[in-house]
């Protein structure tokens, strides 16, 4: 307790070292939190959008690669609406080495009065689909209605609300979990739902028909699963052969796009820590060094009163430990307010699947973010007070008169 | 100059939010130039920020401290108001990718959060110095 005291008169004596070296070790902490936090985060949306993406190959229009990424659809929840004919599904289901295949209907609702918000709605069949239910089923235990919708979590509005579509409401029946991908911002509903608001649109002449047909016999995409041991490209070439005006995209291709990316902003990132790691150890042994000169006279006094070298040195190192202990802390809490309240930001500006961990991962970031920063602190340290605790009180005192 | 650290600070953090609601940290803006619902909550945002900022400024002037304890009460009251604004009182867009949800809300929740620590600090300090002043 003695110690203790000590030590916190030392630090408190000289305020401008001591909010130095915890505005220091606080950068470190910040650094290696966010760094951690978002780099995990970026791995856990592309993990979860590996397992959202139920299909092997999207089959859509044609004009549709034209008119919309279909890595920013399923990303960032670009609005798109695209339409072939109804019969683009019978001719998916007819070709060899496909297990599975169901359709959905893409409607874009409007940023006018007649809507709640503009988003992506996705019609899709329930009996058949295995892309949209199985996940919908984590939150809604009934079958959807007519004229129920579920929402992505990033859609606000709470179950029981009227959610208005081109003046048509629909009542949310469920709000699905976050995915940290652009289905976040998509409104689901059935077949009949969808055709209702398909008609509802028209009246507000804004047509999503084809050339060829009515907004019945119409879809936007099919979603196929192949049989398994069978390989996904030689279905994917069947495919485009076999189904008129349409396109067949394999999504393990658009997987690897985005893994490609999350690895260059993780690879980004860890340089970035790795910089200023680097820098921030540079500054704390210069001032570790220039520590050494200024408190010669102080440890060179705290000997002749009887301090052993083992206790001086104990002595600068938890001093060390207690300031880097306290920026970690201020450090990791910065982090934490920069990082968690602004996760929308972070997403939209990095335009790549984002998930933020769960809690106890966060507080097992937080503890290795502290810990690391305390650690390499003291290593900065150990070498002062290795040097300090050598100092020669007598020729010390002597120098100093 | 230690004595009005914390209005100083206040002062700042007043202005930050003000020029922040109708700068980068404001709503959202359409691009036909409608009203976006979130258009009320900039504006709170921005008048509380201007009445942090006047709070500010009286209590830099003002010797006394117990008027100074009562502004800096009413500026933690304006501080936990202006928090409250954006999504609770005033409505937000409904996406929370949206400007407003993205940006703004968190962004004032922080700064007002700060002003309010910072509010409540001078209200302390000001009880302290009536303290010792007494004995």
């Amino acid at each position: 307790m003695k110690h203790f005291s000590l030590m916190i008169r030392n630090l408190s004596r000289r305020p401008g070292r001591t909010t130095s070296l915890i505005l220091l070790t606080a950068f470190l902490a910040i650094s290696v939190f966010c760094g951690t936090i978002v780099v995990s985060s970026l791995r856990r949306g592309l993990s979860s959008m590996e397992n959202r993406l139920g299909a092997d190959i999207i089959v859509v229009p044609a004009e549709a690669e034209s008119k919309v990424s279909m890595k920013n659809l399923l990303l960032q929840g670009t609005i798109g609406t695209f339409y072939m004919d109804a019969s683009a599904l019978e001719k998916v289901r007819e070709t060899e080495g496909v297990e599975k295949a169901s359709a959905q209907i893409f409607l874009s609702s409007m940023k006018a009065d007649c809507c709640s918000v503009k988003v992506q709605v996705i019609g899709f069949d329930p009996e058949n689909d295995f892309v949209v239910q199985p996940w919908i089923a984590e939150s809604l235990n009934h079958p959807l209605g007519d004229m129920e919708v579920v929402v992505g979590c990033r859609v606000e509005t709470d179950v029981g609300n009227s959610f208005r579509i081109y003046d048509k409401s629909c009542r949310v029946a469920a709000k699905l979990a976050s995915t940290g991908t652009g289905l976040d911002t998509a409104v689901y509903c059935n077949m009949n739902t969808i055709h209702v608001l398909l008609q509802a649109a028209e009246e507000k002449e804004i047509s999503h028909k084809i050339d060829s047909g009515n907004d019945s016999e119409v879809v936007s995409a099919v979603y196929v699963k192949v049989l398994p041991e069978t390989d996904p490209a030689l279905v994917n070439n069947r495919l485009n052969g076999h189904v008129r005006k349409a396109t067949a995209i394999r999504t393990a291709g658009m997987m690897t796009e985005v893994a490609d990316s999350l690895s260059g902003v993780s690879r980004t990132i860890a340089v970035l820590i790795c910089a200023v790691w680097i820098l921030a150890l540079i500054i704390l042994f210069i001032v570790f060094s220039m520590m050494v000169n200024e408190r010669r006279r102080e440890l060179a006094v705290y000997r002749l009163l009887g301090m052993s070298r083992k206790m001086m040195s104990g002595m600068i190192l938890k001093e060390t430990a207690l300031c880097s202990f306290t920026g970690a802390l201020c450090g990791t809490a910065l982090g934490a307010i920069l990082v968690f309240p602004f996760t929308a930001l972070i997403e939209t500006s990095l335009k790549l699947p984002y998930l933020t961990p769960d809690p106890g991962s966060i507080v097992f970031y937080a503890c290795f973010a502290i810990a690391v920063t305390i650690l390499v602190g003291c290593a900065a340290a150990a070498r002062t007070a290795f040097r300090l605790s050598r100092v020669d009180p007598g020729t010390t005192l002597r120098e100093g008169a | 100059m230690k004595k009005n650290a914390f209005c100083g600070i206040l002062l700042i953090l007043a202005a930050v939010i003000a020029l922040g609601s109708v700068t980068v940290l404001g709503p959202c803006v359409h691009e036909d130039g409608s009203e976006a619902l979130c258009t009320g909550a900039g504006r709170a945002v921005f008048w509380s920020g201007c009445a942090l900022a006047a709070l500010a400024i009286l209590i830099l002037f003002i010797r006394k401290h117990s008027a100074r304890i009562v502004l800096f009460f009413l500026s933690l009251c304006s501080a936990a108001a202006g928090m409250m604004f954006p999504g609770i009182v005033f409505p937000l867009c409904r996406m929370n990718t949206m400007h407003c949800r993205a940006v703004m809300q968190p962004a004032m929740i922080i700064l007002f959060a700060f002003a309010l620590i910072v509010s409540a600090g001078g209200i302390i300090v000001e009880r302290n110095r009536i303290r010792r002043e007494s004995v």
